[in-house]
């Protein structure tokens, strides 16, 4: 074009796109500032008016400052979340703005016109424009002419300026700022901001011309991104619409980010529309589309999960390895890291594979066992058998240990870190229960009875009701409103009014106020269980308390017995922390009995000795006094004694028991659901098994998910973690081998019921207490294991075939040598347990046996008879018949 | 009742005391009054009761005549005399079967004289010993069954072209403690032998035990007398002769089962242990078993755990911990591991000595014998171990278990109970691989101390030959034989794996249980309250008597059957005539007809099916009946003996069909049923047992503990102990004639039953009365009603 010019004129003009004359002298060459060459080569003044393109990408860029500064704001606010308050936060944010508003309106005063809120600026014509260096021309091949200056004045220096005020105002303001607060570490995001300006600035005079092009497409593009991870950050751990929506909505930081987005937004639709015609106004409305699209369809687009736990495999699939357990090894074993379990694919000696699915909830810990990298490599390169295995030991909650030979050491390692972040992923508390497997796992069999509803409140009333009729269905704890960990039904005496249940619950730790949870058929006793009364150094008094607990003490004239499961050592510092006892003066119907039950974190010390002893392989220390160590059976010993203990009270001395400990969730449900086996010959049929477990530990709270977080092996952040539930089934087992035959259910179960509740696909273990279940909305997403565990099929696998009801109190030998080791599910992995499951074959089929032949006798019986009967009144018929002949008694 | 029953026990006890001249006179009746017994675990209630002293027990019974504890004399161990207190003379007897009473005597001067008495009867020669004095009841006779170990050796099958019978001991001049004819290498000669036994240790040369199928064998004796230097040139040829006999190996081994420095202790004293530069090609290995000294001392120290009172949880296990136990038990069982590897997987040959070679060897022979040959796990098989590695050779009874008060106290040692406990460990590793049970050993423990049978007097083959016990006492095995059904195993299972192959177990320290049943036996609040095991037998007794009874009532069915047809046959000719009964009878054949139709529906709706099933399920007693039925009817248990012996290849049949009761086939009355002789058998037979578990206690008020065996009565099915049930009836129910055992009420009542003497004689009037009673038939009756309207 400027050729074309250049001809048709026949003046001389500059070569070069942007080489012109200045207005007064003939020289060609750089315009001066404030002037940029027009079409004829020279140099004009700018003075176009300020076009909104040209305002939106200042406001563009003043904004990307402001959103590094927010950026780095939020950042030092998760570093120090203590000191760093929400007000200062806030005052911070808006100081920025406040910057920044400041620099911009400095700027636009700054440039000609002077003092006033516009500019004059040269149009930017082509994307060149920013970059005139490019287009130096070079005179006759020899010279080269340097035209570069500011074509596009002054969007490029107004940003620098800009940017300078901005910095400048900055440390102005903000020093003030922090003299008031007096908090050195906000000065952090000073000095982010002193580096990040310059970072822009450089970004600034590289990129500026490619940013004022693409501005408003990068700011569409980036709000519709960063408004779509926002709403996944807020939606992590939601899976339900409403319940999003409701979070959502919720907050007002929420509100605040969807409303800066929107404005982004509409800046960027703006500076790329321009409003050229009213049709682009109508476009305007759509920039609310993207949040509310992102709500509408969050139910198809929940895919944080996906990304949250892929994250952390580093490695999907190892092949050619060898997989080991105590028993046998595998190999060419291959191993597959999915989403929700380790896949282990290994071929059996018939040749055919087998897969063995270890879901991440149930690796307990893993332990790499490599030879020393360097060293070794170095004293042995050439022999490959002993360098090239890599064994990784991995544990299971279910006892089970794993051994994975990998013969590469990258793969080795790699495996390791993402199985070991794996397992530090189903940390009970940090990890989400929306994640777990049971969310996920659609049911592949049909539900005969629906778990979730088996086991009713009114069922369990309707069955005192026929005992006694002095209790009553209150619905005080309605929504949660008094205890968060009891149900929201409940069995109260009918003497208490709701009121009274409020203020007792304020008086015990965890509101947890004393609630029947067993009546005695013949001697309307009960046990009823509860957590400490916050009775504290001063000694406080309850009334209402003390009214409620008397009200279950059925038998006036005895007294009952309050069994404290703490050492009364632990009683008085509990005592001086808020909690304690039952002061004797205050609760005169009631004798105080305490039985020293270890607290959880013993116990799980005691479970972890214990396994430690079990798979200890050496042939030098001596295993029972390490089984000694462990003190697993003295703990199963107490526990004994102190159920037996409470069903004494309740069957021969015929008064009631309360017993609680001092959350009355842990070893308080232990006493009461054993006491309940040796009393009531209903728990020990599998409906009614069932429904203890389902009443007496999940409904009672037990906290099963932070309970069950580590087994025997491994160790989490929080240390909540506790065989509780596992000390339970091995009372029950030690019950059950002592009365083989007055179960119903054999080992099975009880070994089933421990691997389910530290890993499972159903969601009967994985809240920590009713409420939970409900907010997570457990019983729609999950499975209930009951369910799994009714059908038929199932159920046979449970059934004891010795069993004979046995109507009367169990009492078992709590004497030393009665105690044994559960060996079925502490060794079962250790031993081989072929022998024994023939043996168990063998008793299901002599039972069958025996119960075919007596059918078979019987009906044998009844054809013979039949033939009698027929034989008889034939002789009759021919007796009458040939009346003489015969002789009518042999037939 | 109880009190009648015991004074009718005492009368008979007294009247043969005159009998005994032997015994010293005070001991022949001794009362206290008001004795207390203390139970350990509930020391607040005591029993009070009387004590009696008989010839040949002690025994106390509590006032009620609920509970009597009968203590024979040869078994007490010890008695103590412990402190006084205000209740009088406490005195503790230990009994050598792990019972411990303490009873409170109130005047001292009783409580010395009791002390003074038991502690004189212990008797001081084998003569004196309990079995020679004891008579057994009716059923038990003093047969023995003769016991070759050339049959035994046979089964094995030697002799063969490696190895030969050598009968240079018949005069026990070659070693006095080996069995007169003895196994070794083809071989060797007779010098060789002389030699080596001179080398050997009391003359106990190296000779076969056991010889695998693939070769492979296992070879005994005892300690060589190397000293430091000596070496004898006959005993390095008979270990190269040994070595040769195995034509898979190169090498063997030589397994000495003491520690090391035993061994090396015992050069000292002119003996030791093989030097592998003398002796070529071999392997020597030791397997540190402790010696009888330790075993005592543990034993002891597990004794006293046992007697702790209230232990804590952690008391208990370190003591047990502490009485090292359990650990010696695992070293026998390594040992006899090590033994089957080198056997099955190394085919080598085994060369197994201690020091005088019948304590340790004994062990680990009898261990490794067990676990590679599945005939040695049944009842039958166990006997002949017993008989061969314990008894032939020389175990030492008298010495270990204390017989008599002439053996040194330092000689006791548990070597047998610790044999008998690895066993009892294998059967609780591999519950289906062993025919006999628990209480099968715990009887063995327990006779082995007691002398009432002849077998385990003496301390070798000798010295029962010159006691002449064989005409002079029972025999332990016989008494097995007669109660043969209290000691199987139920759980057996003839065709699985582990009853017929090798077994090699790996056994860790965890593996070992504590023998509750053992040691604990006498404290039934310790034991589990329900015991699966009883329950087991109970089952299995009910299918034996079931299915006999069902394959009766086919016979009945068919012959019922035929003989409506045959009446059908004369019926329908004879119906011709008359047109008057033509309806009726028409009708009649018309419920003929829909009866042919019917039946065989019927047929394969149950008996089909059901006896397909149970037939294919049940081996066991489908596959007595068949082999119970061809044999002609043996009277004497000696010829279904001599059955069985030869009938035993190595790698073992069934052994289950060895043992069966005696019994006549009933396939001889052919008669026609009459309805009274069905009436009869049909109420003979209960069709539901009681359970163990619902009644405290038998019909002669003696309370239940979990450990007893209890019987069902077959008749009634109710539960009775052992002194109420009777054996000798046969009952009418029965296919096969075999003795059944019933409660003592049943028995009369059957032996009253003019019935039961002549079937033919059965009062007429009363049998439909009989029937009507039943309450199956109303049963049936009404279902026949319902038919009878179907039709």
């Amino acid at each position: 074009m400027n050729r074309n010019l250049l001809e048709k004129s026949n003046i001389s003009v500059c070569p070069g796109k942007y080489c012109g004359y200045e207005i007064n002298s003939t020289k060609c060459g750089a315009c001066q500032r404030g002037y940029r060459v027009n079409n004829e080569g020279v140099c004009q003044l700018c003075d176009e008016a300020l076009s909104l393109y040209d305002f939106m990408y200042i406001v563009f860029m003043a904004l990307l400052a402001l959103s590094f500064h927010w950026y780095f704001i939020n950042r030092l606010q998760k570093k120090k979340q203590r000191e760093f308050t929400l007000v200062k936060q806030t005052i911070l944010y808006f100081l920025s703005i406040l910057e920044i508003l400041l620099a911009f309106i400095f700027t636009l005063l700054t440039f000609p016109p002077l003092g006033k809120l516009t500019m004059n600026v040269c149009q930017v014509k082509l994307l060149s424009d920013f970059y005139p260096m490019f287009h130096n021309p070079i005179v006759n091949y020899r010279k080269k002419l340097r035209c570069s200056y500011e074509v596009v004045y002054p969007l490029q220096s107004a940003i620098f300026v800009l940017y300078t005020y901005a910095s400048l105002i900055m440390l102005l303001i903000r020093p003030f700022f922090l003299s008031i607060i007096h908090q050195k570490f906000i000065s952090a995001s000073i000095y982010s901001a002193l580096h990040f300006y310059p970072c822009l600035l450089i970004l600034h005079a590289l990129c500026g011309g490619l940013i004022y092009v693409s501005f408003p497409i990068l700011t569409i593009i980036s709000t519709v991104l960063l408004n779509a991870i926002h709403f996944t950050l807020i939606a992590s751990g939601e899976n339900e619409w409403i319940p999003f929506v409701r979070k959502l909505c919720g907050n007002i930081q929420n509100w605040i980010i969807y409303l800066v987005h929107v404005i982004i937004l509409l800046c960027g639709l703006i500076s790329l529309t321009q409003f050229e015609n009213e049709y682009h106004l109508i476009m305007l409305p759509t920039v609310f589309l993207p949040g509310l699209l992102y709500i509408l369809l969050y139910k198809f687009t929940a895919t944080s999960t996906i990304r949250m736990v892929t994250d952390l495999i580093k490695i999907p699939c190892v092949r050619n390895l060898v997989f080991r357990d105590h028993l046998q090894a595998y190999p060419e074993s291959i191993i597959n890291v999915t989403l929700h379990n380790v896949i282990v694919t290994h071929k059996q000696p018939d040749g055919n594979y087998k897969e063995l699915w270890i879901f991440y909830t149930n690796m307990d810990a893993i332990q790499p066992k490599f030879p020393m990298k360097t060293e070794f490599r170095s004293q042995l390169p050439l022999s490959p058998s002993l360098a090239s295995v890599y064994t990784i030991v991995l544990r299971l909650k279910t006892l089970e240990t794993c051994y994975f030979d990998v013969p590469v050491l990258d793969d080795a390692i790699k495996l390791a870190e993402s199985l070991d972040a794996l397992i530090a992923n189903t940390d009970g508390l940090t990890c989400d229960v929306t994640f777990l497997f049971p969310f996920c796992f659609s049911r592949d069999f049909d539900v005969i009875q629906d778990g979730w509803t088996a086991f009713s409140v009114e069922s369990e009333y309707s069955r005192l009701q026929a005992i006694s009729d002095e209790w009553r269905i209150s619905d005080v704890n309605k929504d949660f409103a008094i205890c968060e960990t009891y149900p929201e039904r409940l069995v109260v005496p009918k003497s208490i009014s709701d009121d009274y249940l409020k203020r007792s619950a304020a008086f015990r730790a965890h509101n947890r106020f004393p609630l029947l949870c067993y009546l005695h058929k013949s001697s309307k006793s009960c046990i009823i269980r509860s957590s400490q009364p916050l009775v504290g150094p001063s000694v406080r008094r309850c009334k209402e308390d003390e009214s409620l607990v008397n009200a279950m003490l059925t038998q006036r004239n005895k007294k009952g017995w309050i069994l404290d499961t703490r050492h009364p050592n632990i009683i008085k510092s509990a005592q001086s922390k808020g909690g304690g006892c039952e002061p004797d003066q205050y609760y005169a119907l009631w004798r105080r009995l305490n039985w020293n039950l270890e607290k959880h974190n013993l116990l799980q010390e005691s479970f972890m000795k214990l396994m430690d002893a079990c798979i200890d392989q050496s042939e030098k220390d001596r295993w029972l006094s390490k089984l000694e160590g462990s003190n697993w059976l003295l703990h199963v010993k107490e526990t004994l004694r102190a159920a037996c203990t409470v069903a004494q009270t309740i069957d021969r001395e015929e008064t009631s028991v309360l017993v609680h400990g001092s959350d009355g969730w842990d070893t308080t449900l232990l006493v009461t659901s054993l006491a309940q086996i040796l009393l009531d010959p209903d728990c020990r049929t599998i409906t009614g098994f069932e429904a203890l477990i389902e009443r007496e530990w999940i409904q009672a709270g037990h906290p099963f998910r932070t309970r069950c977080t580590r087994s025997a092996f491994g160790r989490s952040s929080h240390g909540y973690e506790s065989p509780i539930f596992t000390l339970f089934l091995d009372c029950t087992w030690q019950l059950l081998q002592q009365f083989a035959c007055s179960f119903e259910f054999n080992d099975t179960l009880l070994i089933e019921l421990f691997e389910h509740a530290y890993s499972s696909k159903f969601g009967t273990f994985i809240f920590n207490n009713e409420k939970e279940k409900k907010k997570y909305n457990g019983i729609k997403q999950t499975v209930s294991l009951w369910s799994y565990f009714n059908r038929p099929e199932i159920l046979h696998t449970f059934l004891n075939p010795f069993y004979e009801p046995n109507p009367t109190v169990l009492w078992p030998s709590v004497a030393a040598p009665s105690i044994v080791l559960w060996r079925s599910l502490y060794l079962r992995f250790y031993e081989n347990q072929t022998p024994q499951r023939e043996a168990w074959d063998e008793y299901l089929l002599i039972k069958e046996k025996e119960m075919q032949l007596r059918s078979y006798v019987n009906k044998l019986r009844q054809e013979l008879l039949e033939l009698e009967r027929k034989c008889t009144e034939k002789t009759s018929n021919t007796t009458s018949m040939i009346k003489t002949e015969k002789d009518p008694v042999t037939i | 009742m109880n009190r009648q029953m015991f004074h009718e026990v005492f009368k008979q006890i007294s009247s043969r005391i005159d009998q005994l001249k032997q015994v010293p006179s005070p001991t022949t009746q001794f009362q206290v009054e008001n004795v207390r017994l203390t139970d350990r675990f509930n020391t607040r209630q005591q029993i009070i009761g009387t004590l009696y002293l008989t010839a040949t027990h002690l025994i106390f019974i509590d006032p009620e005549g609920r509970r009597e504890t009968w203590i024979l004399h040869s078994l007490i161990s010890s008695v103590d005399k412990l402190p006084t207190t205000q209740q009088g003379c406490p005195l503790r007897v230990r009994t050598k079967h792990f019972l411990s009473a303490e009873l409170t005597i109130p005047k001292e001067r009783d409580c010395a004289d009791l002390y003074t008495t038991l502690n004189q009867l212990k008797p001081d020669s084998y003569e004196k010993l309990y079995c020679f004095l004891y008579q057994a009841p009716n059923y038990l006779e003093k047969i023995w069954d003769p016991f070759l170990l050339a049959t035994e050796y046979m089964r094995m099958g030697v002799p063969n072209a490696d190895w030969k019978v050598e009968d240079g001991n018949s005069n026990f001049d070659l070693c006095d403690t080996y069995p007169p004819l003895i196994y070794v290498p083809a071989m060797a000669t007779k010098a060789m032998l002389i030699g080596s036994s001179k080398f050997r240790s009391r003359g106990r040369l190296p000779v076969l035990t056991y010889l695998h199928p693939n070769g492979a064998s296992i070879t005994r004796c005892s300690q060589p007398l190397s000293g430091f230097s000596a070496r004898c040139q006959e005993d390095e040829q008979l270990l190269q002769c040994i070595l040769k006999a195995n034509p898979h190996s190169t090498t063997m081994y030589i397994i000495d089962t003491r520690p090391r420095i035993n061994a090396v202790a015992n050069r000292a004293a002119g003996k030791g242990y093989e030097n592998e530069d003398y002796y070529s090609n071999i392997q020597f290995k030791f397997c540190p078993i402790d010696n009888i000294h330790v075993m005592r001392g543990s034993l002891q120290k597990l004794l006293e755990t046992c007697e702790m009172k209230n232990p804590t949880m952690n008391q208990y296990l370190s003591a047990l911990d502490d009485s090292f136990w359990l650990q010696h038990i695992k070293a026998v069982l390594d040992a006899a591991i090590l033994i089957t590897r080198a056997i099955e997987i190394e085919k080598k040959n085994v060369l197994i000595h201690c020091s005088d070679g019948w304590d340790r060897t004994a062990q680990c022979c009898s261990l490794s014998s067990l676990l590679l040959c599945p005939y040695y796990r049944s009842i039958h098989g166990f006997r002949m171990l017993i008989e061969k590695e314990w008894l032939s050779f020389g175990h030492k009874f008298s010495d270990r278990c204390g017989h008599t008060t002439t053996s040194d106290s330092k000689e006791q040692s548990p070597v047998f109970l610790q044999f008998l406990e690895a066993v009892w460990q294998l059967s609780q590793i591999y519950p289906t691989a062993f025919e006999f049970n628990e209480r099968f050993l715990i009887s063995l423990h327990d006779h082995s101390h007691s002398c009432q049978y002849g077998n385990f007097i003496g301390n070798c083959e000798k010295d029962r030959l010159d006691l002449c016990v064989k005409e002079r006492t029972y025999s332990f095995w016989n008494f097995i034989l007669q109660n043969i059904n209290d000691f199987k195993n139920p759980l057996f299972r003839p065709q699985s794996p582990y009853a017929n192959e090798v077994l090699l177990p790996t056994i860790t320290s965890q593996t070992l249980k504590f023998w509750l049943n053992m040691y604990h036996r006498f404290e039934s609040a310790l034991l589990p309250k329900e015991n699966i095991s009883n329950t087991l037998t109970r089952l299995v007794d009910h299918t034996t008597s079931l299915s006999d009874h069902a394959q009766l009532l086919e016979k009945r069915i068919r012959e019922l059957r035929s003989t409506l047809d045959a009446d059908q046959i004369t019926l329908s000719s004879s119906a011709t005539t008359t047109s008057n009964e033509d309806a009726d009878d028409s009708d009649i054949e018309k419920g003929n007809q829909s009866n042919k139709i019917c039946l065989p529906e019927f047929d394969s709706g149950l008996s089909d099916v059901d006896l397909c099933q149970t037939q294919q399920r049940d081996s066991i007693p489908s596959k007595m009946n068949r082999i119970l039925q061809p044999p002609p009817p043996p009277p004497s248990f000696s010829d279904v003996e001599s059955g069985f012996s030869g009938d035993y290849s190595p790698r073992g049949k069934i052994p289950l069909s060895s043992f069966i009761l005696p019994h006549q086939s009933s396939l001889d009355m052919n008669d026609i049923p009459t309805l009274e002789r069905i009436a009869l058998e049909l109420n003979s037979i209960a069709l539901d047992w009681r359970s163990y578990n619902a009644p405290v206690h038998c019909d002669c008020s003696l309370p239940f503990d979990s450990a007893q065996r209890k019987y069902n009565c077959w008749r009634c099915g109710e539960n009775f102990c052992t002194r109420c049930i009777e054996r000798s009836i046969h009952l009418p129910g029965l296919y096969s004639n075999s003795l059944a055992p019933v409660c003592k009420t049943c028995a009369r009542s059957i032996k009253s039953s003019p019935s039961f003497a002549d079937f033919s004689a059965l009062v007429k009037s009363k049998s439909t009365d009989f029937i009507r009673s039943q309450t199956a038939m109303k049963l049936s009756r009404s279902m026949v009603d319902q038919f009878n309207t179907l039709r």
